[in-house]
């Protein structure tokens, strides 16, 4: 089993332009109507989250659990997603 | 302070400031969460604020080999810098030695003020060495230095305890510790000198 996804892998392959918040590694369904219900109906607008909490892990980690309910392993999977991807094109 | 939500976006930045939490801007999206962050910070403050003073000087008290006695309520901040200015003492030791392991020797027979034991127990731990070489001369003359030394060091702990309140914080700044260090100190040597005489006496008698 590899250690990234291929959610992971698509997302962070190339520019996120307009793709929903499903798009997000770690975010499903579920997670996804949730922080779209917030206003975070684009994986841009988590991305800008993302951005002001200044790129800190445990920061992130706790929003993102706070406004959808996910559970360590999806925070893990969405913080890192975001994170390679910052890395690659930010 | 009770309520953050009414705070202000810089009032709740210098809150988390303070707290030393790491955080970005406090802006719409983030204030939920640095709110929540604050509160759980606020009430580990407290708690831990409760527990730290006794563990604290059991760690004193277990170093100090001569007696165990109870912490009073007044001097919880002042073991911790007894440990600090262990360095500075060492200096002080060897001018010191006759008259300190005189006090040194002195907190084992004596029922004292719990603060005349805390300020003899520091100089009795840089001084153990050399406690042994001077013991026989010393511990015939506790008696009459106790009482002197012991009203000096009563007016110590009313200054001492006066310094703890308004600070707010749990340490006392370390050169204020070292003066009053000094203070009794040098009281102790000018009381050993005005008695030089009474200790051959006793050490006559010894033997």
């Amino acid at each position: 089993m590899s250690s990234t996804s291929q959610k992971h892998k698509e997302f962070v392959a190339e520019p996120m332009g307009e793709k929903p918040v499903t798009a997000l590694a770690g975010i499903g369904e579920a997670l996804g109507g949730r922080l779209e219900s917030n206003g975070f109906d684009k994986a841009y607008v988590v991305l800008g989250q993302f951005l002001v909490l200044k790129k800190e892990e445990e920061l992130f980690r706790d929003w993102l659990k706070d406004t959808c309910g996910a559970n360590s392993k999806q925070q893990k999977d969405c913080f890192s997603c975001l994170k390679e991807w910052c890395d690659s094109f930010l | 302070m009770s309520n953050l939500s009414s705070m202000s976006d810089q009032e709740l930045t210098s809150l988390l400031d303070q707290y030393e939490i790491k955080h970005g801007p406090v802006v719409g999206s983030t204030r939920k969460l640095y709110e929540k962050k604050l509160l759980d910070i606020m009430s580990k403050e407290e708690k831990r604020g409760n527990v730290k003073k006794p563990s604290s000087d059991k760690t004193y008290y277990r170093e100090e080999e001569t007696e165990t006695f109870f912490p009073h309520p007044a001097h919880h901040t002042a073991p911790i810098h007894y440990e600090d200015f262990s360095d500075g003492d060492n200096r002080y030791s060897n001018a010191q030695t006759k008259y300190s392991s005189v006090t040194s020797t002195k907190t084992s027979p004596l029922s004292g003020s719990p603060w005349k034991r805390e300020e003899f127990g520091d100089s009795s731990r840089q001084l153990y060495s050399t406690e042994a070489t001077c013991r026989n001369v010393s511990q015939s003359n506790p008696s009459p230095l106790t009482s002197s030394t012991a009203s000096a060091s009563r007016a110590a702990p009313a200054r001492s305890g006066q310094e703890k309140a308004p600070q707010g914080t749990r340490y006392i700044p370390l050169w204020f510790q070292f003066l009053v260090f000094l203070m009794f100190a040098g009281f102790l040597y000018y009381i050993f000198t005005s008695m030089e005489t009474p200790p051959k006496k006793h050490f006559e008698i010894k033997n």
